[in-house]
């Protein structure tokens, strides 16, 4: 496989009053297309921030981070709003759902932001995706009217209407019972098999553990272990 | 723009109470201000009609001299040949019918008080084709009796406890500077839209001031009724024309056209209609504080619902917009409200009218009118107020719209 994400000696320090918080210690990292990543490791450890650096939603403070070769450290805001939109989605431990936009607009989001496609398309898209993620019939209410497995596969859905490469997803199962985290973990499986996208979860959830076929260990802002199986 | 649109529309009616109390300051500000300019405007045709129709006419003729002393209202300077100059007057095509009038100075009792009055002889039947003077008496303008007649103010009445059929002194000097009273019987009391001849409108008939004032044919004045134009520059154009055809005849007349008395006029409306703007610039003020007030608190409940937009791509520009947009609905949302909540007040003043005279009482405003106040329609300020209302809301959103575009993703994720 084909390396779709590279990171270079990546650090990223915060500073704390009069403290500086070294998230990340110097990570290096190679992420193939198609892989089903979990990243492992105690609060604070530094997982959501290799997310965040990953989905360039933070900048790293040094280091490089390279997508398909090429490095995304000399990108300006709106060229890193664009790579976002192209390749990458996000699914958030709150769902984090638009809640004045119903579940088939939700869906929809990323498409619109996109404008690759039809209005007509992206309405077959999100439906398509809809019923994917167990949620046909659904598409009009309003995220306040769902469960909250209900939301996280709506998350699902939105995160996979655009078919990134990357999914990026923090704690995806946090606030869900085991048996909605073991169908949600199950969606995602298929999907990644189906369709070839590139999922890594930040988790403490061992199901997610059990299911990923890589798990990268992160202790101190640094890679502790990265084991495959 | 589809999306951010519905995203702005839905989220505005989300906090709906929020949004009402803003859209409802907002719009109470905007019909105020287009409810005042209705009044305004009302009293400025009020005061111009007025002018034309029960003060001043389209054109009032007099001696340069006679003008210089005015304020003690000689007998000294009358006009030369007053017919000759009304034949000259009447030439002129605009100008329906004229009239003469002597004012004096007298001194009005009731037999225990007495005040100082400005009074004014009049040819009773050509001076009502002049003036509508007639047509506010209460009681006659006038009657047919052998006995002196005179017509007041009806406030200038009521301070003198006088009602129609009362008698009442009138002394004044005469042409020849001889002191002379006499008895005059109440016979019309007017209340007229123009309250300083409410106020001390002493009217005689020249037949009587002919004796009265030992006159003998002497007229301060000419007044000119002329045709009625819609458009108020128009009208100043004809009496303006027809002032400088007199004084060019005759120069040592003064001529004092509408144009002159209205513009003057005009002027220091203007300057009540600035005051009037500056207690609309606070409104607006006020309204734009809280569009501000509520985009703000719009910004700050939905931090993440913005990362979240940022996440899959927006661009800080794309949010900005966002709120803009919101702010705009607010905005076209609060003028129209205000447009129609003014409309509402505007056919109100129109058709109804400000009860000056009630709501007042005996309180002198100051202002140009009496009875009751009507507005005037003014679809241009209307136009002029839901715009500026759309401008408050654009410019009191920039703020917050730009706060919401530069909030770090990350934080904005993280943000509970």
């Amino acid at each position: 496989m084909a390396a779709i994400l590279q990171l270079e000696q990546v650090r990223k320090t915060y500073i704390k009053g009069e403290n500086q918080v070294h998230a990340l210690a110097g990570v290096d990292l190679t992420i193939e297309q198609g892989e089903f990543l979990a990243v492992v490791g105690p609060s604070g450890s530094g997982k959501t921030t290799l997310l965040n650096i990953v989905g360039c939603l933070d900048s790293p403070s040094s280091g490089r981070v390279l997508y398909k070769g090429e490095s995304l450290g000399a990108m300006k805001e709106d060229q890193l709003s664009d790579y976002r939109k192209e390749h990458i989605s996000f699914i958030f431990q709150s769902y984090n759902l638009i809640p004045v936009l119903t579940v088939r607009e939700n869906v929809e989001l990323p498409l619109v932001i996109e404008r690759k496609l039809s209005k007509e398309a992206i309405r077959a898209k999100a439906d398509e995706v809809i019923a994917s993620v167990g949620l046909k019939g659904l598409g009009e209410r309003y995220p306040r009217e769902l469960s909250g497995g209900q939301e996280q596969r709506v998350a699902i859905a939105r995160a996979l209407v655009k078919e990134p490469y990357i999914v990026l997803a923090d704690e995806p199962t946090a606030n869900l019972d085991s048996h909605t985290a073991e169908e949600i973990v199950d969606i995602m499986r298929e999907i990644n098999r189906t369709k070839g996208a590139t999922f890594i979860f930040s988790t403490h959830d061992p199901l997610v553990q059990k299911h990923a076929r890589r798990v990268l260990t992160i202790r101190d802002g640094l890679v502790h272990a990265d084991e495959r199986k | 723009m589809g999306t951010l649109f519905k995203i702005a529309w839905r989220n505005v009616w989300r906090h709906g109470k929020r949004t009402a109390l803003t859209i409802i300051t907002m719009a109470f500000g905007l019909g105020l201000y287009i409810g005042m300019d209705s009044m305004l405007k009302g009293m400025d045709r009020s005061g111009l009609d007025n002018i034309i129709n029960l003060s001043d006419s389209s054109l009032r003729v007099s001696t340069k001299a006679y003008e210089e002393e005015r304020q003690s209202y000689p007998l000294d300077y009358g006009l030369p040949d007053p017919s000759a100059l009304e034949a000259f007057i009447a030439r002129d095509t605009l100008v329906e019918a004229t009239s003469v009038r002597t004012r004096f100075v007298g001194q009005l009792s009731n037999g225990v008080d007495s005040i100082p009055v400005l009074a004014v002889a009049v040819e009773p039947e050509r001076d009502a084709r002049v003036l509508m003077l007639a047509d506010f008496t209460e009681g006659s303008w006038f009657g047919n009796g052998g006995e002196r007649q005179v017509v007041l103010g009806f406030r200038l009445a009521a301070d003198l406890g006088l009602a129609v059929g009362d008698w009442v002194t009138l002394a004044a000097r005469t042409r020849y500077e001889a002191q002379n009273a006499d008895d005059f019987q109440v016979v019309g009391l007017i209340n007229s839209s123009e309250p300083s001849i409410n106020a001390s409108g002493v009217f005689v008939d020249m037949a009587d001031a002919e004796t009265f004032l030992e006159l003998d044919g002497l007229r301060t004045e000419i007044i000119v009724k002329m045709e009625r134009r819609v458009n108020l520059t128009d009208a100043m154009k004809d009496s303006d024309g027809l002032a400088v055809a007199i004084e060019a005849a005759y120069p040592a007349l003064d001529a004092q056209s509408f144009g002159d008395v209205g513009r003057q006029f005009l002027e220091l409306a203007k300057a009540k209609s600035k005051s009037i703007g500056m207690i609309i610039f606070i409104m607006m003020l006020i309204a734009g504080v809280g569009i501000a007030n509520t985009i703000l608190m719009s910004v700050y409940s939905r931090i993440r619902e913005i990362g979240v937009l940022r996440a899959f791509g927006f661009k800080p520009k794309d949010i900005s917009r966002l709120f803009l947009i919101e702010g705009g609905i607010i905005g076209c949302v609060g003028s129209l409200a205000g447009v129609l909540f003014g409309i509402g007040l505007d056919a109100y003043f129109i058709f109804v009218g400000f009860p000056v005279e009630s709501m007042m009482g005996e309180i002198d405003m100051g202002l140009p009118i009496w009875g009751n106040l009507y507005g005037e329609w003014n679809p241009d300020q209307m136009v002029v107020a839901a715009v500026v209302g759309v401008l408050v809301a654009l410019f009191s959103s920039r703020s917050p719209a730009r706060k919401a575009s530069r909030l770090e993703v990350t934080n904005a994720l993280r943000f509970v």
